[in-house]
C-alpha cells in the first residue's frame, strides 16, 4: 500500500516536471492491435456455512471486446465435500441486486462446513475444457477489537483512522484479508481491502490501522477473513495486475488463480465481523 | 603473485639499456590541473603516448634530438625540441585556446585520431565536461551521463533518464567509479539526473567491452568518472543559475602551484514552487497536493604535491534526495543518497615505475518513514563498502607497458530493515537482515607493441568473494589486439570475461531508490559474462574517424524476481529469486569529425538483447525492456562566431519493448466489494512502444563581463514537440450517469513536451 502510494506520487511529480506546470495534454488515445488468444474459463465461487451453493462461470475476452462478460453455457459443475456425493450446480442466472453480484450456477442446498472440511470443484464444458479447484475450511479468527481515532483538525473537518486488532495463532503461517464496508442509502461501499500475513508477527497480536479517512457518523462493517495462501496469492496478484496497467515502473504480473484450468477463485469464506459507528 | 613475477621476468627491460625515458606531467597553464588523456608524441611519427590519470607521461626513446608535440582538447598544441642523452624530466603547461567556446576544435586532431588507430583498446568512449556543456540539456541541466547516451551501444533507461544500459546489460551491471570510489546509485530523482555535478567533474571514460584487467566486479561496463582538482594558481568562484537547480563551485590553491582544493555544491528548487502551488490550492478539496521533492549534492577534492615523486588526493561526495508527502490522510518521508570518499597516494619509483594506492569508502542508503498518530513505520536499506587497492604501472621498454595490482573490499549490506512501533507498545515489529561479504581481485596486464603494426594487450584478473563461509573464485582473462593495415586502417578484436558478486534486486522495470543490493551467497552464485568484439577503425582524409564494432555478449546467472515476490522485510529473500541467462549482440557504427567550424558525430547501433528464465514467461526467451533494434544519434556543433556556438542533437530509437494485457476478465469479488476488470498479461515485453525520436537545440552565448567570464546557454529540449511514448495503459470507459462500463481504450502517456530553458553560467 505504502509503495503503491509512493510510486503513484512519484509519477505525479515526474509528470508535473514534464509538463512544466502547464496544462499540456500528454495523454493520447492510440490503436493497439492485440493478438487473438483463445478465451479461458473464469470462475468465482465462495462457499459460506449456511448459504446455498452459488458460482459464477464466464470467460476471459480480448481486452477491447464488448464489455459484457461472456457466459459459458452447458458446463457441468460439481462440488464435492470431503468424500460425500458430488453436488451438481445447475445453469441458473441469479442476480443479487443488493450486493450487485451475478451467479450462473446454483444449488439451493445449504453449505454445512466446519474447520478441516475439504471441498473440491470440477467444471467441464462442452468444448472439453476442465477446471478444478480445492479448498479447505479454516478456523474463524475473531477480531479482538475495532476502533477509531480522530485527527486534531477542527471538528467539522475531522477525519478518523480505523484500527483493527486480532491475535495470530503461533506456529503456522496465517494469511488474512481485512475488509471494511460502509452501508448507506446508495448501497454498500468498500472502504478498506488489506492483505496481511503473519510473517513478522507469528503468534502475536496484529494491529492494522488505516490513514485518516473516515467521517463522523460513518457506519462500518469490519470483516476479518482467515484465508489460505493460494487465495491470498490470488488476491495479491489480482491487485498487482491491476496496478501494473498504468504504472510505468511495474513489471507485468501473471494471475495466480486458486484453480487449475482457468482463472479465478474457489474458496470457503471464514470470517469474523464487527460493526463500528464513528461518533 | 607467481603470475605477476612471471610477467615481470618475462618482460624485464631487455634492450632498454640503449633507450632513455622522457617523462613528466602535462598541466593546464591557467589552473595547473593535470591534463588526462592528452597526446604526447614525436612529431612526424606514429610514436606517442597518452598522459595517465595524473597527467603523467613516459616516452621511451633512443638518445637523440626530437620534436615532441603535446596536444589536448581545447588547448594550444605545443611542440618542443628535446635533446635526450639520459633519462629526462619535462613538465609542460599548455595554454587554453584563445576562443574558449571552440573547445571541441582541436588543432592537431590527427594526433588523437592516430592514438585511437594505434591502441588495441576499443569499445571505449571518452567525454569531457567541456564537451557535454556545449550540448543541449533537459531543463538546461548538463548531465555527462546523458551525453554519453548519445554514443553508440549505450541506451538510456527511457525519456529523460540518466540510466545506462550498455550493450544489452542491465543498469546495475555498470561499475561506476568516482575518483576510484564506487557509487552504488548514480542518479537523483528516480533516474532523471545523474549524481555527477558537471562543475566538479572533469570527464568520464566508459568501457563497453575490452575491459582492462584493473577493473572488475560488474558485467557490462566501467564508468570511470574523474573529479577536477581545482585551480592550483588562483582562487576561482564559478556557478550557474538554471531553471530547476543552481550550482556553486569554489576552488583555488592551498599552497600556490603545489596544492589545490575544490568544493562544489548544487540544489534543486522545484519544491519552492510546488509548496507555493499547494498553499494556493489549500482550500480546493479536490486538490491532491504535489509532493515535496528536492536533491542536493556536494563534491570536494584536495590535492597535494609532496615533492617530485609523491602526490596525495582526497575526494568526497555527499548527496541526498528528499521526497516528502504530507496531507491529513497520508504522510511519509523518503530520502536516499550516496556518501563516497577516497584518499589516493601516488608514488613514482622512477619515470618508468609508478604506484597508486587508494583507500575508498562508499555508502548508499534509503529510508522511508511514515507516521500516524502513535504509530510509526520505517524501512531502511543500506550498503557500505570499504576498499583498499593498489595499482602499479611499469614501463620496462617502449614495447611493453605493464599494469598490475590488487584490491580488497569489505561489503556490509543491511537489507530491508523494517521497524513498526506504537507509543502504547501494542505494535513492535522489527525485521531485516545484515550480510557481509569480502571481495578481492588480483590482476596483471601487459600492453605489448609486438611490431609497429601489431599490438597485443593481454591480462588476467583473479577475483573472489567470500560470504557465509562460501568462497567463490573467478578467473577473468582479458585480451585485445590491433593490427594496422595502413596509416589509416586498423583492425581490432577483444575478449573479456567478467564476474559480478553483488546483485541489484528490483521489483520494477526501472531503477528505483528502493532497489536492494544483495551479495552472492551459497544460494546465489555470481553473475558471469563473456564478451567478444571485432572492429575496424578508418581515418578518412585526416578529418573523419570512422569506426565500427560488432559484439556478442553472453551473461550467465542473471537474477530476477518471481511473480508476486516480496522484497521488503523478507527474511527469506533468496526464495523469491529466479535465475536465467542473457544474450546480446549487435553492431555499432560511429563517425566523428573534430576539425573545422562544424564538428560532431553520428552513431548508429543495430542490436538485440534477450533474457531466458525457466520461471518467467513460461521459459520462453523475451527481449529486455531496453532491447533496441535501431538506435541513431546525430550531434552537430557549429561555431557561429567567436562568441556563439550552436548545437543540435537528434536521436532516433526503436520503441521500448513493453508488456501489455491481451485479455481481461471481470472479477466480482466477495459481497461488499465492487467488481473490477483484471488484465491478463500473456507474455513479457511482447509489444513495442512507438519509435522514439527527438531534436534538441542549444546555443551558448558568451558574455563579456568586466571580470571573469560568463555565458548564457539556451536549450530547447524536444524542439518539434514530439509526443514520445513513456508508457501505454488500457483505460476502462464508464458511463457517467450509471457508472457502467461501456468500453476500453488504449492510452499513451508522454512525459516531456517541448521544454525551453536558459542557464546563466559564471566564473570569476
Amino acid at each position: 500500500m505504502l509503495f503503491q502510494k509512493l510510486f503513484t506520487r512519484s509519477l505525479s511529480l515526474l509528470l508535473l516536471l514534464g509538463t512544466g506546470l502547464s496544462s499540456c495534454d500528454m495523454e493520447q488515445e492510440i490503436e493497439v492491435p492485440l493478438p487473438d488468444l483463445p478465451p479461458q474459463l473464469v470462475v468465482e465461487c465462495y462457499l459460506e456455512d449456511g448459504k446455498p451453493f452459488r458460482l459464477s462461470l464466464s470467460e476471459s475476452s480480448g481486452y477491447f471486446a464488448p464489455p459484457e462478460a461472456p457466459l459459458v453455457k452447458g458446463a457441468t459443475v460439481t462440488i464435492t465435500k470431503n468424500n460425500e456425493a458430488p453436488i451438481v450446480l445447475r445453469d441458473t442466472l441469479l442476480v443479487d441486486e443488493e450486493n450487485e453480484k451475478v451467479y450462473t450456477h446454483f444449488n439451493r442446498r445449504l453449505v454445512t462446513s466446519k474447520p478441516g472440511d475439504v471441498f473440491t470443484l470440477v467444471i467441464t464444458d462442452t468444448q472439453g475444457r476442465r477446471l478444478t479447484g480445492t479448498t479447505k475450511v479454516l478456523t474463524v479468527v475473531p477480531l479482538d477489537s475495532v476502533g477509531y481515532k480522530f485527527n486534531d483538525k477542527p471538528e467539522q473537518s475531522q477525519e478518523a483512522y480505523l484500527l483493527a486488532r486480532w491475535k495470530d495463532e503461533a506456529g503456522v503461517n496465517n494469511f488474512y484479508r481485512l475488509l471494511a464496508h460502509k452501508k448507506d442509502s446508495t448501497g454498500i461501499d468498500s472502504q478498506l481491502d488489506a492483505e496481511v500475513n503473519d510473517r513478522l508477527r507469528d503468534g502475536q497480536k496484529i494491529t492494522y490501522n488505516t490513514t485518516y479517512r473516515f467521517d463522523r457518523h460513518d457506519t462500518l462493517t469490519v470483516k476479518l477473513f482467515h484465508v489460505d495462501e493460494i487465495y491470498y496469492d490470488f488476491i495479491s496478484s489480482v491487485e498487482d495486475a491491476r496496478r501494473a496497467n498504468g504504472n510505468p515502473f511495474a513489471q507485468p504480473v501473471s494471475i495466480r488463480s486458486t484453480v487449475a484450468g482457468g482463472f479465478g477463485v474457489f474458496t470457503h469464506l471464514n470470517y469474523s465481523a464487527k460493526e463500528l459507528i464513528i461518533k | 603473485m607467481l603470475f605477476f613475477l612471471f610477467l615481470l621476468l618475462a618482460f624485464s627491460p631487455v634492450g632498454a639499456q640503449n633507450r632513455v625515458a622522457l617523462s613528466g606531467v602535462l598541466r593546464s597553464a591557467a589552473s595547473g590541473e593535470p591534463l588526462i588523456g592528452a597526446s604526447v608524441s614525436v612529431a612526424g611519427t606514429t610514436t606517442g603516448v597518452e598522459t595517465n590519470v595524473n597527467g603523467a607521461f613516459t616516452l621511451s626513446l633512443a638518445p637523440g634530438t626530437y620534436q615532441i608535440q603535446f596536444s589536448y582538447l581545447g588547448f594550444e598544441t605545443l611542440t618542443r625540441e628535446v635533446v635526450l642523452r639520459k633519462n629526462t624530466r619535462l613538465n609542460v603547461q599548455l595554454e587554453e585556446t584563445a576562443n574558449k567556446l571552440s573547445e571541441v576544435v582541436v588543432e592537431s586532431q590527427r594526433n588523437s585520431f592516430q592514438e585511437r588507430l594505434s591502441t588495441p583498446q576499443m569499445s571505449m568512449e571518452t567525454l569531457t565536461t567541456r564537451e557535454a556543456k556545449l550540448l543541449p540539456a533537459l531543463f538546461g541541466e548538463v548531465d555527462i551521463i546523458k551525453t554519453l547516451q548519445l554514443k553508440p551501444g549505450i541506451q538510456s533507461g527511457g525519456e529523460g533518464s540518466s540510466g545506462l544500459f550498455v550493450r544489452g546489460g542491465s543498469n546495475d551491471q555498470n561499475l561506476v567509479l568516482l575518483d576510484d570510489a564506487l557509487v552504488y546509485n548514480p542518479s537523483h530523482l528516480f533516474g532523471f539526473f545523474s549524481v555527477f555535478n558537471p562543475d566538479a567533474v572533469r570527464g568520464v571514460e566508459l568501457y563497453k567491452g575490452g575491459f582492462p584487467a584493473q577493473f572488475g566486479g560488474r558485467l557490462s561496463s566501467v564508468l570511470d568518472v574523474k573529479m577536477r582538482e581545482g585551480n592550483r594558481n588562483e582562487n576561482d568562484v564559478s556557478g550557474g543559475i538554471g531553471l530547476i537547480a543552481s550550482r556553486l563551485t569554489v576552488e583555488g590553491p592551498i599552497q600556490k602551484g603545489k596544492s589545490s582544493y575544490l568544493v562544489s555544491g548544487r540544489r534543486t528548487y522545484a519544491d519552492v514552487f510546488t509548496r507555493m502551488i499547494n498553499k494556493a490550492k489549500e482550500s480546493d478539496p479536490d486538490w491532491s497536493p504535489i509532493p515535496d521533492y528536492y536533491f542536493y549534492d556536494f563534491n570536494a577534492k584536495a590535492s597535494f604535491d609532496l615533492g617530485e615523486k609523491d602526490r596525495l588526493f582526497f575526494s568526497g561526495y555527499y548527496g541526498r534526495d528528499f521526497f516528502a508527502f504530507d496531507d491529513e490522510n497520508f504522510n511519509f518521508n523518503f530520502n536516499w543518497g550516496n556518501k563516497v570518499a577516497s584518499a589516493r597516494w601516488m608514488h613514482q619509483f622512477s619515470p618508468r615505475f609508478f604506484v597508486n594506492t587508494t583507500f575508498a569508502a562508499s555508502n548508499y542508503e534509503y529510508e522511508i518513514k511514515n507516521e500516524l498518530d502513535i504509530y510509526s513505520f520505517s524501512l531502511t536499506s543500506n550498503i557500505t563498502d570499504l576498499n583498499l587497492k593498489t595499482d602499479f604501472e611499469y614501463i620496462p621498454s617502449e614495447r611493453h607497458h605493464l599494469r598490475f595490482g590488487g584490491s580488497v573490499t569489505d561489503h556490509r549490506f543491511v537489507v530491508g530493515r523494517l521497524e513498526a512501533n506504537s507509543q502504547d507498545g501494542s505494535v513492535n515489529v522489527g525485521a531485516g537482515n545484515t550480510y557481509r561479504g569480502q571481495e578481492y581481485g588480483l590482476y596483471a596486464q601487459d600492453d605489448w607493441t609486438f611490431s609497429p603494426v601489431f599490438t597485443l594487450s593481454y591480462g588476467l584478473r583473479l577475483s573472489g568473494f567470500v560470504n557465509e563461509g562460501k568462497h567463490f573464485l573467478g578467473l577473468e582473462p582479458r585480451a585485445a589486439a590491433s593490427y594496422r593495415f595502413s596509416e589509416t586502417l586498423t583492425l581490432k578484436a577483444n575478449y573479456t570475461r567478467m564476474f559480478q558478486y553483488v546483485h541489484l534486486i528490483s521489483n520494477s522495470g526501472a531503477s528505483l531508490p528502493t532497489d536492494i543490493w544483495y551479495p552472492s551467497s551459497p544460494g546465489v552464485r555470481p553473475q558471469r559474462s563473456d564478451q567478444v568484439a571485432l572492429g575496424l577503425t578508418k581515418l578518412i582524409k585526416d578529418k573523419y574517424l570512422l569506426s565500427t564494432e560488432a559484439y556478442y555478449k553472453k551473461m550467465n546467472r542473471q537474477l530476477d524476481l518471481r511473480d508476486g515476490a516480496e522484497i521488503f522485510a523478507n527474511p527469506n529473500l533468496e526464495q523469491e529469486f529466479v535465475f536465467g541467462t542473457g544474450e546480446s549482440y549487435g553492431q555499432e557504427f560511429y563517425v566523428e569529425k573534430k576539425e573545422g567550424k562544424t564538428t560532431g558525430w553520428i552513431g548508429y547501433t543495430l542490436s538485440w538483447s534477450n533474457r531466458t528464465f525457466p520461471d518467467i514467461n513460461n521459459g520462453k526467451t523475451f527481449p529486455t525492456r531496453f532491447d533496441r533494434r535501431h538506435d541513431l544519434s546525430v550531434v552537430a556543433i557549429q561555431e557561429v562566431s567567436k562568441r556563439i556556438n550552436a548545437t543540435a542533437t537528434f536521436v532516433y530509437g526503436t520503441g521500448n519493448a513493453y508488456s501489455l494485457p491481451v485479455q481481461r476478465f471481470i472479477f466480482q469479488d466477495v459481497e461488499g466489494e465492487d467488481y473490477t476488470v483484471i488484465p491478463v498479461y500473456p507474455e513479457r515485453n511482447s509489444f513495442r512502444l512507438a519509435a522514439y525520436h527527438r531534436l534538441d537545440l542549444s546555443l551558448v552565448y558568451k558574455l563579456r563581463p568586466r571580470r571573469g567570464s560568463s555565458d548564457l546557454t539556451f536549450s530547447v529540449y524536444n524542439a518539434y514537440n514530439r509526443r514520445n511514448p513513456y508508457f501505454v495503459f488500457f483505460e476502462t470507459v464508464r458511463d457517467e450517469a450509471t457508472d457502467q462500463i461501456t468500453g476500453f481504450v488504449a492510452k499513451q502517456v508522454s512525459l516531456f513536451p517541448v521544454i525551453p530553458s536558459v542557464t546563466y553560467n559564471f566564473k570569476f
